[in-house]
């Protein structure tokens, strides 16, 4: 043990005093996690400019009002012409108008037609916008300033959850996961390859320590330094108000899947190490693994909406089980399901090992 | 021009000696390619469960509803517990039961209730669950009862097609998958030299920088081609179908040069292929987002999109969507982008000049 203590702390020596490293390691996914951030406004809300041509009359009133009201969307009530203006600049996605005698019409049951015009480039943006107007539409009929709301259905909705996690919130859990994987599988990979590339690994075999030592000591490592970073990011998000503060058995199974996939992701980068030798392949093939493995378990999307075959191939990836345990933990202060997810991140880690150690064993014997 | 070319075919024959190498950097952006368009794929339709209490007219005509919305991928099952099956092995995100009396909602002052539960993951995808069901409700009333709503809409669409969510996506991934190919093919190739020593002996030759710089991106710009070669097939295979090619080869050319001249300038900065790795990733991961992948930058955030104005990628991005799809997806005018990419052309040129100069004055 004293042996595997000694190469651990020399690897996380080495590991700290290489800032680069550490950068490279935080840095990104610090800097994707702020970008998301920006970008979440984009993907959840557009502007929209709202145009009114009926201004005295009541029911036009009303229908801005609610249009105004609608959170999915960034409304600006604009003249005709600076709507136009705003729509041809980009400034604005598209243009809700009030015509001209619509309360008056309304009034008299003579069906009058808003005109929503819409940036159409692609069906992502294009469908909120579809979806936005009828929303609105109905919050105005709802309000009784049509006269009786003709529509008889109603929605009764029940949420699993007791609030809705942000969209920022819940695509840094996934963040994470990658992250995670990707500090363990360099950082393991990276101090086994730096032994080769320094020629120390002929040091290390003469030592009295055993390779199984040797072994142990860099999964160790890496481990601990994917466990510290994870550590970091993850109160880095609480503090910044991204993530809830955790209770203590929340905290600890997110500790515990965190190590759990960072061992999976030590053991396929000693695996990895043995194989390739070389800082330079061990970067690129350790960072394409980590991504592939992000997104076939879904990146920052739910299961539910990836392609069946997708959803098949990302049951067998630790990314899934690792993404819900820490959603469930540090998102939704549940511990549902996590019984499982701890389990099959278990059974992931021990494969990482079983393959990796023996890897690294064989490459340390030629 | 000849020792400039020495220098190039000296790093092709390296890349030869090392097809491993050699293939890994140039699969890099083909390889970001197939990462997010299994990210994109997944695309925008909600699955949901669908539990009909009768099947009249009144719940055809709203199952119909649910799926001209452009919003629900419905599956009908036959029992709640079904349902409730799927929300927790996670192969849908709601469940909608439809009453057997739906048809009395569409007599004067009648009424139902449709029953819909929610695994509000977060607000975005319940959101769009929350706005699907008025606008199937509403298409639901104009199908079944289209005397009924006192006011009607006219959508009026800027183009005649939509692009399909895939597609508009992938022409944004290849700009930034070019990105990282260029930072990689441009900074590995002259961080070697730094790492090997052979620095010394480029600079004990008699040969100006430039022309080594020369060979540097010649040698970058051949391996980058190769990979944006794949790419545009990739695309092709996708369906993209461009408009414009003279204008599509054009800002391929352009892009390529830009972003291998800032390779070839981090390369001679970082000096370290381990940092040149990361870095290419870690700048082009952030930039992807920021440049309007999704959305014109214009209708993200202020703070974003001004980031976002200062880099080459989002002027790439809007001239590729521009060839690819017809439109113009940026408010800046399109000569002055060109204008823009044409001077980060200059720029990119320069500065890779000048930090192999710095690098080298310092040895």
């Amino acid at each position: 043990m004293q042996a595997v203590w000694a190469l651990v702390r020399k690897d996380l020596a080495v590991w700290i005093r290489s800032p680069a490293v550490m950068a490279v390691t935080i840095l990104p996914p610090l800097v994707l996690m702020l970008v998301l951030a920006l970008q979440s406004v984009s993907v959840t809300s557009v502007p929209v400019a709202l145009v009114d041509q009926d201004p005295g009359g009541q029911a036009a009133t009303a229908l801005l009002h609610a249009a105004e009201a609608f959170d999915g969307f960034r409304p600006q009530v604009l003249t005709p012409e600076a709507a136009l203006q705003a729509f041809a600049r980009l400034q604005v996605a598209a243009v809700l108008t009030i015509p001209a005698g619509f309360s008056a019409n309304l009034a008299a049951g003579r069906q009058p037609t808003l005109q929503w015009q819409v940036r159409n480039y692609a069906t992502d943006s294009t469908n909120d916008l579809r979806r936005a107007l009828p929303d609105v539409v109905t919050a105005f009929l709802q309000s009784g300033a049509a006269g009786k709301n003709p529509i008889g259905v109603s929605i009764a909705e029940q949420d699993v959850h007791p609030h809705d996690a942000s969209l920022v919130s819940f695509e840094m859990i996934g963040m994470l996961a990658l992250l995670l994987l990707q500090a363990g599988l360099i950082n393991a990979g990276l101090a086994a390859v730096k032994e080769w590339e320094t020629g120390s690994v002929k040091e290390l075999l003469i030592s009295p320590a055993s390779p199984l030592n040797i072994i142990a000591g860099k999964v160790i490592a890496g481990v601990l330094a994917a466990d510290i970073t994870g550590v970091v990011l993850t109160a880095v998000t609480v503090v910044t108000g991204l993530l809830p503060a955790p209770g203590a058995a929340q905290a600890g199974i997110a500790l515990l899947a965190m190590t759990l996939l960072a061992t999976f992701g030590a053991g396929a980068g000693v695996a990895l190490a043995a194989a390739l030798r070389t800082n330079e392949r061990m970067n690129s093939v350790s960072i394409n693994v980590s991504l592939y493995l992000f997104f076939l378990s879904g990146g920052v999307i739910a299961l539910a909406y990836m392609p069946a075959w997708l959803r098949l191939v990302a049951r067998i990836i630790p990314n899934t089980y690792a993404a819900d345990a820490f959603r469930q933990s540090l998102l939704y202060g549940s511990t549902a399901g996590t019984a499982t997810d701890l389990l099959w991140l278990a059974v992931a880690a021990a494969a990482g090992l079983v393959v990796g150690v023996p890897a690294l064993r064989r490459g340390l014997a030629h | 021009m000849r020792a400039a070319w020495a220098v190039a075919k000296n790093d092709l024959l390296l890349l030869r000696a090392q097809p491993v190498a050699a293939i890994i950097t140039v699969a890099v952006p083909i390889n970001f390619l197939i990462l997010f368009v299994l990210f994109a794929i997944s695309g925008g339709v909600v699955p949901v469960t669908l539990q009909a209490g009768a099947q009249g007219p009144a719940t055809r005509a709203f199952v119909q509803a649910l799926e001209g919305s452009s919003t629900f991928d419905v599956h009908p099952v036959s029992t709640a517990q079904q349902a409730s099956a799927a929300i927790r092995s996670q192969n849908s995100v709601a469940a909608i039961t439809v009453p057997a009396d739906l048809n009395q909602a569409l007599r004067p002052g009648g009424h139902a209730t449709v029953d819909v539960t929610i695994n509000n993951l977060n607000g975005d995808f319940a959101d769009d669950i929350r706005r699907g069901l008025p606008l199937a409700v509403s298409l639901f009333y104009r199908q079944a009862a289209p005397g009924t709503l006192p006011l009607r809409w006219r959508e009026v669409d800027s183009y005649p097609t939509t692009v399909g969510f895939l597609a508009f996506l992938a022409v944004s991934i290849q700009t930034v998958a070019l990105l990282i190919g260029g930072l990689l093919q441009g900074g590995l190739g002259v961080a070697r030299e730094w790492e090997s020593g052979t620095v010394k002996e480029l600079l004990l030759a008699p040969v100006p920088g430039w022309s080594v710089v020369l060979g540097k991106l010649m040698s970058a710009f051949l391996g980058a081609l190769a990979g944006a070669v794949l790419v545009f097939l990739a695309l092709l295979l996708l369906g993209v179908r461009p408009q414009a090619w003279a204008e599509l080869i054009g800002v391929f050319v352009l892009v390529l040069i830009v972003f291998v001249s800032l390779g070839v300038g981090v390369g001679s900065a970082l000096r370290s292929r381990n940092t040149v790795f990361p870095l290419a990733f870690g700048l082009g991961l952030p930039l992807f987002f920021i440049s309007g992948p999704f959305a014109p930058i214009p209708w993200g955030t202020a703070a974003a999109a001004d980031v976002a104005r200062v880099f080459p990628v989002v002027y790439a991005n809007a001239a590729f969507q521009h060839a690819a799809f017809g439109f113009w997806t940026l408010d800046t005018s399109v000569s002055a982008s060109w204008l823009i990419l044409a001077a980060w052309t200059a720029v990119a040129l320069a500065a890779s000049v000048w930090f192999y100069h710095r690098a080298t004055a310092a040895r």
